[in-house]
């Protein structure tokens, strides 16, 4: 079983779990009166996961039926590596972005994330490289904070 | 007379800019690839909460039929669909380029869409209003109905195949992640298993910005891009016989996807595949189809935009959205307080009359764009996109943050988006998913006022009620027939690995 399918089908269980935990937590922590209706709180979570909980079934086994069919056989499908190191890096650097947003505020690590998400992206020059985020960071200053007047955090740090 | 007075509105100079914009960005969009009109009005969403509301639905809807008319333009110059409703486009629009006829294939898919995209408007015009008006008879059971209509027509149409279980799976993870955050009708908290940001519930444009805009620059980067168009255009108008064959197959192409529009699930690229295959059918040369056939570029420009133009019928009259763009655009009204329905026509009638109004005017603005301005959208798609994905990874964080100002909506984005670029690459529909948790608490709430009004019975007991859940089921046999049918060969080929 390829690890696509595992992940796959790890995904949609453990989902359909979570709906079926929580409607059923609902549902019997509720007020007893309101337990005999139709539609009573956790019903409709309960069934939303149990629907999931059947598909992911069907699926997960259709899609295993397949695997262990065409087991040996080679694929006519180009060879794409499991994990792209571009987009880990890129989420990486937009994961750091968003934290260091919460803990220095909102202007430095823009200045920071352009320069490694152009970097990282292929603008080799850095001279470019600064030019290009100088002149992004200048367009958000005057569309986002000028203009819409929008309030960013000052970051935990400085509070 | 309503219309005069939209038009009047669409023409002060304001929201003659937004519409303005509307069509530039679309074209825009279209233009480049790897990056969709969901993907741009999922970014440009939070924005327009900062702009008047005429104005900005106007814009979005502009970006949504626009992209159809510039998604044609890289397809027939570098093979490069910009959209996936612009594949077939690629089948003749590419082969009439490498025979210096680039400038026709142009010329045609412009007129094409010119043609498609002002009938579906007035289609718009002509059945909005009615059908609207048809709409009030529509209680909690009948919209209950619509709602499990329009889930499972979308679900069923999600791919042939396995796809169908992948449809089925997105559209109820789109339906439970809808749930997170206050039950609407007990006002307890739920699914939020400690956290407090789960507990205000997920919001629609991180998710939509995450899913869509995140994980399409994410997709795009990993496949990177840069082939240029360094050819010449030739002649744009095409001969007298080539160019009336272009104009019959636009009136094919339209008349094709104007139905389809209305119907959930048939977004634009299913009936540009539909008309692609209806002008080889009914062709005197069918052998001639992919070696440079006018009909073959019109046919399927035609459809898609028609499609595209009539997705705003249900829309409006309903406040059901048949595609992931006419969703976000459901989004964009909500956020404005406007609940689109029949109410929406009695209520507002100015408002939804501009955005009638505008859809001509747009049209009209996209022919002007993409006629004369083709050489410099040739130009345009050859920006490397090193220079573009930064720009709009920063504007999505600022999109996820600035509805409620939280830090949480950005983590929200952040995941939305690997989930958005591992569903693009797995091949996993996300028309579903958003459908899915847009439609979610409109039949949760329909669903349970119903049961209240009547028990599970009053679906049956209402003649509406009962043809839209006698369909639904119609649509769902057909697609476990079609399941069943679907040689296992093509199941593979469908899951791609």
């Amino acid at each position: 079983m390829n690890r696509t399918l595992i992940t796959e089908a790890l995904s949609l269980f453990g989902l359909s779990a979570a709906g079926i935990y929580g409607g059923l937590a609902l549902y019997l922590n509720r007020d007893v009166r309101t337990q005999s209706s139709v539609l009573a709180p956790g019903i409709y979570v309960l069934v939303l996961g149990a629907l999931l909980l059947l598909t992911a079934l069907v699926y997960v086994c259709l899609s295993f039926r397949r695997a262990s069919r065409t087991a040996g056989v080679a694929s006519s499908r180009p060879h794409v590596a499991w994990v792209s190191p571009i987009v880990v890096k890129m989420v990486g650097a937009f994961a750091v972005y968003a934290t260091l947003i919460d803990l220095i505020g909102y202007s430095v690590p823009t200045l920071l994330f352009l320069l490694t998400e152009f970097r990282l992206l292929g603008v080799k020059s850095w001279k470019t490289n600064i030019a290009l985020t100088a002149l992004v960071s200048i367009f958000f200053y005057i569309v986002f904070i000028h203009y819409c007047e929008m309030i960013f955090p000052r970051g935990t740090l400085f509070e | 007379m309503d219309l005069m007075a939209g038009l009047a509105n669409v023409l002060a100079p304001a929201n003659l800019f937004y519409c303005f914009l509307g069509a530039l960005f679309g074209t825009l969009v279209g233009v480049l690839p790897g990056l969709g009109p969901a993907s741009t009005l999922a970014i440009l969403l939070p924005i327009t909460m900062y702009l008047d509301k005429t104005g900005s639905i106007i814009m979005l809807a502009g970006i949504y039929y626009g992209a159809q008319y510039g998604g044609s333009t890289t397809s027939i110059l570098v093979n490069i669909p910009g959209e996936v409703s612009s594949v077939p486009t690629c089948f003749d629009g590419y082969p009439m380029t490498k025979d210096g006829r680039a400038g026709q294939a142009l010329f045609i898919a412009a007129v094409g869409s010119f043609i498609a995209g002002t009938a579906g408007a007035l289609l718009v015009t002509l059945i909005g209003p009615g059908l609207a008006r048809y709409a009030f008879r529509f209680g909690p059971p009948e919209y209950g109905a619509l709602l499990f209509f329009s889930l499972t027509a979308v679900v069923s149409l999600s791919g042939s195949g396995i796809f169908i279980l992948r449809g089925l799976a997105a559209g109820l993870i789109g339906m439970l992640l809808s749930c997170v955050g206050v039950d609407p009708t007990a006002g307890t908290p739920r699914l939020h298993f400690g956290f407090s940001g789960l507990m205000r519930g997920l919001e629609i444009i991180p998710v939509t910005i995450g899913l869509f805009g995140i994980g399409e620059i994410l997709a795009s980067a990993e496949a990177g891009m840069g082939k240029i168009y360094e050819g010449v255009l030739g002649r744009m108008c095409p001969g007298w016989q080539e160019l009336r064959k272009g104009i019959f197959a636009s009136i094919r192409g339209a008349l094709v996807g104007l139905p389809l529009g209305v119907l959930p699930g048939f977004v634009p690229a299913v009936s540009s595949f539909i008309a692609y295959d209806l002008e080889k059918r009914i062709s005197k040369y069918p052998e001639k189809f992919g070696s440079g056939v006018i009909e073959g570029v019109a046919g399927p420009e035609a459809a898609n935009n028609a499609t595209a133009q009539t997705g705003f019928i249900p829309l409006m009259a309903f406040g059901i959205p048949t595609s992931a763009s006419t969703a976000i655009i459901l989004a964009a009204l909500m956020i404005y307080g406007l609940q689109p329905g029949p109410v929406l026509f009695e209520s507002n009638k100015l408002f939804i009359w501009s955005v009638i109004a505008s859809m001509y005017i747009g049209n009209l603005m996209l022919l002007v764009l993409n006629l004369p301005l083709v050489g410099l959208w040739a130009r345009i798609s050859q920006i490397p996109y090193k220079y573009l994905a930064p720009v709009i990874l920063g504007v999505c964080l600022i999109g996820a943050y600035s509805p409620r100002n939280s830090m949480f909506d950005v983590w929200v984005a952040i995941v939305c988006g690997v989930v958005g670029y591992v569903m693009k690459r797995e091949k996993w529909p996300m028309g579903p998913l958003i459908l899915g948790f847009l439609l979610g608490p409109m039949l949760e709430v329909s669903l349970h006022q119903s049961l209240n009004m009547g028990g599970f019975m009053i679906f049956l007991g209402r003649p509406i009620a009962a043809s839209l859940l006698a369909l639904s089921i119609a649509v769902l046999g057909i697609s476990a027939f079609y399941l069943s049918r679907v040689p296992v060969e093509v199941v593979e080929d469908d899951t791609g690995g």
